[in-house]
């Protein structure tokens, strides 16, 4: 009887971790956005949406769940580049402007999505049949996909920023764009590059949780808030805290998801994370920077 | 080798930032070989080999020295270029590894200096340099910067000490409220007292 209380709880608190490190993925987008463009994207949560939503129809059409994680980060790009360019470029430096162009954005994208996609929630089928043996759990192969692939996806993002040329040229326009401009360095370049690799970031996160989830044209309202919460505790800017913040998170809301409904979780993380907050404003990992 | 002076907030940080691009001029222009650059973004006026080392050194303080010289490289795997310059700044060389916000003051000058020689600028703008270094540095400073001029780099240097710059500049030009007010010879400006005290209100 104990054994089954602990393998249960293992279970959700592994399918907890999952889910964290998708949010880890969203948030990673969220923060590197704001780290180098000082933009806080609104419609980051409608670009996840917006990746679970293509995985959808790309599957409807192709029946192929795969080629999503080759087709959406390429149509993400194709949307963000022109919108980095043409919305975002004209308000640079003012963030509040910056805020209200990306929280229409969002608006636009649920009601575009609304419109084509309609507002019933949808689900895909697993794309890997089959489950592994964890401590005597059986867990579903697709979610272990997930963790594998995010860690994957979070550490090549670590790598590319602290191991190559270009890398150290965005955390040089992360830390001073004008004089990083004054080095010769092409600022806008990287903004457009930083703001699709955000976007691609939070898409391939919507594209992971589709078969895990409900797809709709809402589902990224709560994921932005869950980032947002985890950006801030994580640190702003701190990639380890970051993904350190998103797994508590999620293992935190996969534990309480035993005893409590999956509302009741999710509130209940809210209110932990608030706690939090007040006690370590700056963050678990944050500097006091500002 | 044309040495800028003028009083605290007389406007020289920003007639330096304005001729990189980083301040837009509201009337004026800068021209480098006859073209009109004054509307070029800072990076291309960077390319076109204008060097500058801001005041208060502009370091990114998070990337490590290495990383922060790779910053002023092109062409990043240019070892040759990094060698010569780690050879003109051989306390660099120990601490490539270390961050840039950690070095000593005259450390983190030799960083700005050496990560804009590496844009292989013609023409390098100093910023106040020997702002808080100790005399020994500011000493090995003017042996590099002389070095340089020497081989054959334009430089214009903004500086508060005025024998500094006395020692290095052939011209000295004195800005007042925003305006070149008065330029001339180093010796002429160095054998009259009263030109420092009009420009800069200070005795010689
Ligand atoms: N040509 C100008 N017209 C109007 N305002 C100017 C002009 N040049 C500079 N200023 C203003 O004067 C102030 C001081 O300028 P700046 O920082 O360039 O002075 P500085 O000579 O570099 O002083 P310091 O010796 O303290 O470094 C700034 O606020 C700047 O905006
Ligand atoms: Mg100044």
């Amino acid at each position: 009887m104990a054994s089954e209380v602990a393998s249960a709880l293992l279970f959700y608190l592994v399918n907890g971790l999952i889910w964290g490190l998708i949010i880890a993925l969203i948030a990673l987008g969220l923060s590197f956005i704001f780290g180098v463009m000082g933009i806080v994207n609104m419609a980051h949560g409608d670009l996840y949406m917006l990746g679970a939503v293509f995985a959808y129809w790309i599957f409807s059409a192709l029946g192929n769940f795969w080629l999503s994680l080759l087709i959406v980060p390429v149509a993400i790009g194709l949307l963000a580049a022109p919108t980095e360019r043409l919305i975002l470029r004209p308000f640079e430096g003012h963030p509040a402007v910056t805020m209200i162009a990306t929280a229409g954005l969002s608006f636009i994208l649920q009601q575009l999505v609304l419109m084509t996609y309609g507002g019933v929630p949808k689900e895909l089928p697993m794309p890997l049949q089959g489950s592994f043996d964890f401590l005597g759990v059986a867990y579903p192969l697709y979610r272990l996909f997930i963790a594998a692939l995010s860690l994957v996806i979070i550490a090549s993002v670590w790598l590319f920023l602290h191991r190559t040329d270009y890398g150290i040229l965005v955390r040089a326009s992360m830390q001073d764009k004008e004089i990083a401009s004054a080095m010769g360095i092409n600022v806008n370049t990287v903004l457009v590059f930083t703001f699709v690799l955000g976007c691609v970031l939070a898409a391939v996160g919507g594209v992971l949780a589709a078969p895990v989830t409900q797809v709709f044209y809402l589902m990224g309202n709560d994921v932005i808030l869950l980032c947002f919460i985890v950006v801030i505790i994580g640190g702003l800017g701190s990639l380890g805290g970051t993904l350190v913040a998103a797994l508590v998170l999620g293992g935190v809301e996969g534990l309480l998801a035993y005893f409590l409904s999956p509302t009741g979780a999710r509130a209940a993380v809210f209110a932990f994370m608030v706690g939090v907050l007040i006690l370590r404003p700056q963050g678990l990992f944050g500097t006091q920077r500002g | 080798m044309v040495a800028l002076l003028g009083r605290n907030g007389a406007g020289k940080t920003t007639f330096l930032k304005t001729i990189m691009g980083l301040v837009r001029a509201c009337q004026g222009r800068v021209i480098l070989d006859g073209v009109d650059i004054t509307a070029l973004p800072s990076y291309r006026i960077a390319r076109l080999g204008i060097g500058y080392v801001p005041q208060g050194r502009g370091l990114f303080p998070e990337l490590t020295v290495l990383e922060n010289l790779k910053t002023g490289m092109r062409d990043r795997r240019d070892k040759g270029s990094l060698e010569r310059v780690l050879d003109l700044f051989p306390l660099l060389r120990d601490r490539l590894g270390q961050k840039a916000g950690t070095l000593s003051g005259g450390e983190q000058q030799a960083l700005a200096i050496a990560r804009t020689l590496l844009q292989k600028p013609r023409i390098l703008l100093l910023d106040e340099p020997t702002t808080g270094l100790m005399p020994l540095i500011v000493e090995r400073l003017k042996e590099v910067i002389r070095e340089l001029n020497s081989r054959g780099m334009a430089i214009l240097l903004v500086e508060e000490k005025v024998p500094f710059a006395l020692s290095l500049a052939h011209r000295v030009y004195f800005m007042v409220k925003g305006k070149m007010t008065f330029s001339a010879p180093k010796e002429e400006v160095a054998s009259r007292e009263d030109i420092l005290l009009k420009y800069l209100g200070v005795q010689g």
